[in-house]
């Protein structure tokens, strides 16, 4: 890792109006839970709902989707990434530089506030904020990573990211049963049932995946996400306008 | 006494009939249209707009299947409220094509260029807002009409689904109008085109989870009367209330919404309001470029 | 003392040939790689400094091939053609990180060397996104000096520079050239290159078109008789035309089709309209038989 890269990736990241998006979501998100708290009370089943539907569901992928593409694709689109790649510093490095500032903010921005949102929604036991942590966490790294590698592929990195997220996630993943298994949700819940234990059923905690599966499938893509980025940065071609 | 002199090169002035300000309004307008959906464009450029558009047709392929194969009598989307059922596809669309239609343009700074031609800042703005507005009226209205044709072709009740297409294509276009002042708009003021498209989908996104909880009979103001009102904060649901109103729609997945033509009319104003909010906040933005 | 080899160099993006079959030398001292907007040499520079593989032959720095390996750029320094930069930083601290990517032992004392070599002092401690397009050059340059690299590639460096500015980085290039630096910077405008290159290389819709100091390229094109093919409705009276005329010095005809060599380039375009008319003569076609160096020739005479 670079701390060189880290510093600039950290500070182009929270400039400006894309921080302002980035503050946007965690705070509503805040907000709605404790809106859903304040009608349900501490309610554990309630808050599990609320935080798998609307806070895994839609504003995690959303947040990782702007950090993920957030750190590397404005410098592609604007060709400013040359100033990186002309330097003795190898593509891995870049990659892993930029995915570790990308992985604090998905902290700070996705993790924490699910575990806040939980507590507040009514899910004030600790086994359920531990397990909405850790599937925050695993879920935040993953989308990240993933997120990541398609902003080096693709100028559609955004919308390409949302199809993923819910398109494939929560709409395919009703009809078929099978997509529901190749999913970065699903993955990072199967966790969440474990920690919840005998739990799990009145919380309403059920992974599509075992344990092992989800994690192996998550460790998989991570290092699929960093090697390909790293592949795709030391073949990128800035100067072609489209 | 100078010496200069200013040779006649021999370039002689224009003074024939000149296109007027409709044509220009016209090219600018095509012009954008053609790029929405990548025409003119190399293959890169083609590929979001027409997958985004193919998915629209995705339900109405399978309806049509059904209505077909199973002999379902009808079919399983009403023409009025498969907007609101492909509401995350066109969000997409819009969120993708928008940046790609403003904001390349101040970030070139070719804005100068335009409005030091006979093109003023209002004409630039009509134009962009129309070329939005007709395609994404035209990746609704397109299922929806191979829906009607597939139901007269089943010889379903010709008048019954007459009606509800036109309806379908009202609803439509109030829909296209909408989102394209509310994507243009946003893109207008984050020049940045993937934080734009960002900016857009998850603008977009958020409204409509908060209708959902709000709106929902479980959810914590379930109770009010206010509540159909609520889920007018989602550019979806309002079009929704304005379908129930006035175009006979059943309404979206059993959502409470007011049915009578008073609650039509609030949810008319509000439609006004949002949609000349935004034009006028893409006009100001225009203007400041103009006049720089 | 480093010296670029291109040799047989082609590129395409798809169907669009940007460079056809190259081959130069680019050794010590100050290069100027000239030609119209669009002849390739963005696509030039991005193959020499290993951000794009060629599509054919070999690009190599002192022997070794060119792949764009991160050592690579411990001896290159590139000022990219690209305005972006990151504007939230100042001059000072986009310079100093540079230096740090570098992994220079003393990145302070280099970035302040290099801020000062494009006089750029002053304005270091703004943020970039506020800086002029002349400043946002000079900082450019900065970045790539501030390793003190063998090999400057620089595009379209004084883009957007005012003449003051711009005489100051021509003294710098000239400086680096004679320390035994290889300099390549690439130019639409002669001037420029004309100034400060040694050398000049000339690159017309991607095809190496010449190259030499500019006084000899310019000799040997305006010396070099024209061939034209011309077709028209009647080729005889034409040509009888054309050696009365005395703009050309040998007309030949054959199989239909008239071959002009012309001594004078500038008179004889000129002429043949004039004598086509006089002589009521329809020209039906009229192409120069050498078509690169015809480009490059009105380039060079339309712009000196």
């Amino acid at each position: 890792m670079n701390s060189v890269i880290i510093t600039l990736t950290r500070r182009a990241l929270l400039g400006k109006r894309r921080a302002l998006l980035l503050m946007l979501l965690p705070a509503l998100l805040l907000g709605i839970a404790a809106l859903v708290g304040a009608g349900n009370g501490a309610d554990a089943a309630g808050a599990s709902g609320f935080i798998q539907g609307f806070a895994l569901g839609t504003l995690v992928p959303l947040i990782c989707l702007l950090i993920g593409t957030g750190v590397i694709g404005p410098e592609i689109e604007d060709q400013s990434l040359i100033y990186l790649l002309a330097k003795p510093v190898r593509r891995g490095t870049i990659v892993l530089s930029k995915l570790a500032v990308a992985y604090g903010a998905a902290v700070v921005f996705a993790v924490i506030p699910t575990v806040a949102a939980t507590w507040l929604a009514g899910g004030r036991e600790a086994d359920v904020l531990l397990a909405f942590g850790v599937t925050a966490a695993l879920a935040s790294v993953t989308y990240v990573t993933v997120f990541f590698l398609l902003a080096t592929l693709t100028r559609n990195a955004v919308v390409v990211g949302l199809l993923y997220a819910v398109l494939w996630e929560t709409v395919l993943g009703g009809y078929a049963p099978g997509v529901r298994a190749l999913s970065v949700r699903q993955w990072s819940l199967a966790p969440a049932e474990q920690i919840a234990g005998t739990q799990a059923a009145t919380w309403g905690i059920a992974a599509e995946v075992g344990l092992t599966t989800g994690l192996i499938a998550i460790a998989a893509t991570i290092v699929a996400g960093i090697v390909f980025s790293s592949r795709r940065l030391a073949r990128l071609q800035l100067n072609t306008s489209e | 006494m100078s010496s200069s002199v200013i040779h006649d090169l021999g370039f002689r002035h224009y003074d024939g009939d000149r296109l007027g300000r409709s044509w220009k309004f016209r090219s600018l307008m095509v012009e954008t249209l053609r790029g929405i959906f990548g025409l003119g464009r190399p293959a890169k450029s083609k590929v979001m707009p027409w997958l985004l558009a193919t998915f629209m047709f995705a339900p109405a392929l399978v309806s049509t299947i059904v209505l077909f194969v199973a002999g379902s009598g009808e079919h399983l989307f009403d023409y009025r409220a498969y907007a609101m059922n492909m509401a995350f596809i066109i969000t997409l669309f819009v969120a993708a094509r928008a940046p790609y239609a403003v904001s390349r343009d101040l970030r070139d700074g070719t804005m100068p260029l335009y409005l030091s031609r006979p093109v003023t800042y209002g004409d630039y703005v009509w134009a962009k807002f129309t070329a939005m507005t007709i395609a994404t009226f035209m990746i609704i209205a397109a299922p929806i009409t191979v829906m009607f044709i597939t139901a007269v072709l089943a010889e379903l009740p010709w008048g019954e689904n007459l009606g509800a297409w036109a309806g379908g294509l009202m609803v439509a276009l109030f829909v296209a109008m909408l989102l394209s002042a509310i994507s243009l708009a946003i893109a207008a003021v984050t020049p940045r085109r993937g934080l734009g498209i960002a900016a857009i989908a998850a603008s977009l996104m958020i409204v409509g989870a908060i209708a959902l909880i709000l709106v929902e009979p479980y959810g914590p103001t379930g109770d009010l009367a206010i509540t159909p009102y609520l889920g007018a904060v989602d550019p979806y649901l309002l079009v929704n209330g304005i379908a129930v109103a006035f175009f006979e729609s059943p309404g979206w997945e059993g959502l409470p919404t007011a049915t009578d033509a008073g609650s039509g009319l609030i949810f008319l104003g509000l439609y006004a309001v949002i949609v000349s909010t935004c034009v006028a906040v893409l006009m100001r933005r225009y203007q400041k470029v103009g006049g720089a | 003392m480093s010296t670029l080899q291109l040799n047989a160099v082609s590129r395409w993006y798809g169907n669009v040939v940007a460079v056809n079959d190259v081959t130069m030398t680019i050794g010590p001292g100050v290069t100027g790689l000239l030609g119209p907007n669009g002849a390739g040499k963005s696509t030039l520079i991005g193959m020499m400094s290993g951000f794009l593989p060629p599509s054919a032959g070999t690009v190599t720095l002192d022997g070794e091939p060119v792949t764009g390996a991160p050592e690579y750029y411990r001896r290159v320094g590139m000022v990219p053609e690209a305005e972006a930069m990151y504007d939230l930083l100042t001059g000072w601290e986009f310079v100093l990180a540079n230096a740090r990517l570098h992994k220079l032992p003393n990145p302070q004392a280099a970035a302040g060397n290099a801020i000062d070599l494009v006089d750029m002092r002053e304005a270091a401690g703004r943020p970039i996104g506020k800086y002029s397009k002349g400043m946002k050059q000079r900082i450019k340059m900065a970045t790539a000096l501030v390793h003190e690299p063998d090999i400057l590639l620089l595009d379209e460096p004084f883009n957007g520079m005012d003449p003051r500015q711009r005489m100051h980085l021509m003294e710098l290039l000239t400086e680096l050239g004679k320390a035994g630096k290889t300099v390549l910077f690439s130019s639409h405008i002669l001037e420029e290159v004309q100034e400060i290159a040694n050398t000049i290389e000339v690159v017309v819709s991607g095809r190496h078109a010449a190259s030499g100091d500019f006084r000899s390229i310019r000799r040997l094109m305006t010396e070099r008789p024209h061939q034209y093919v011309i077709r028209s409705s009647d080729d005889r009276a034409l040509a009888a035309a054309i050696i009365a005329d005395g703009s050309a010095d040998a007309v030949s005809l054959a199989q239909g089709v008239l071959d002009v060599q012309a001594v004078d380039f500038g008179r004889f375009v000129h002429a043949l309209p004039r004598l086509a008319t006089t002589s009521k003569v329809r020209l039906l076609e009229v192409t120069p038989a050498d078509e690169s160096l015809e480009s490059v020739f009105s380039y060079l005479v339309a712009r000196s």
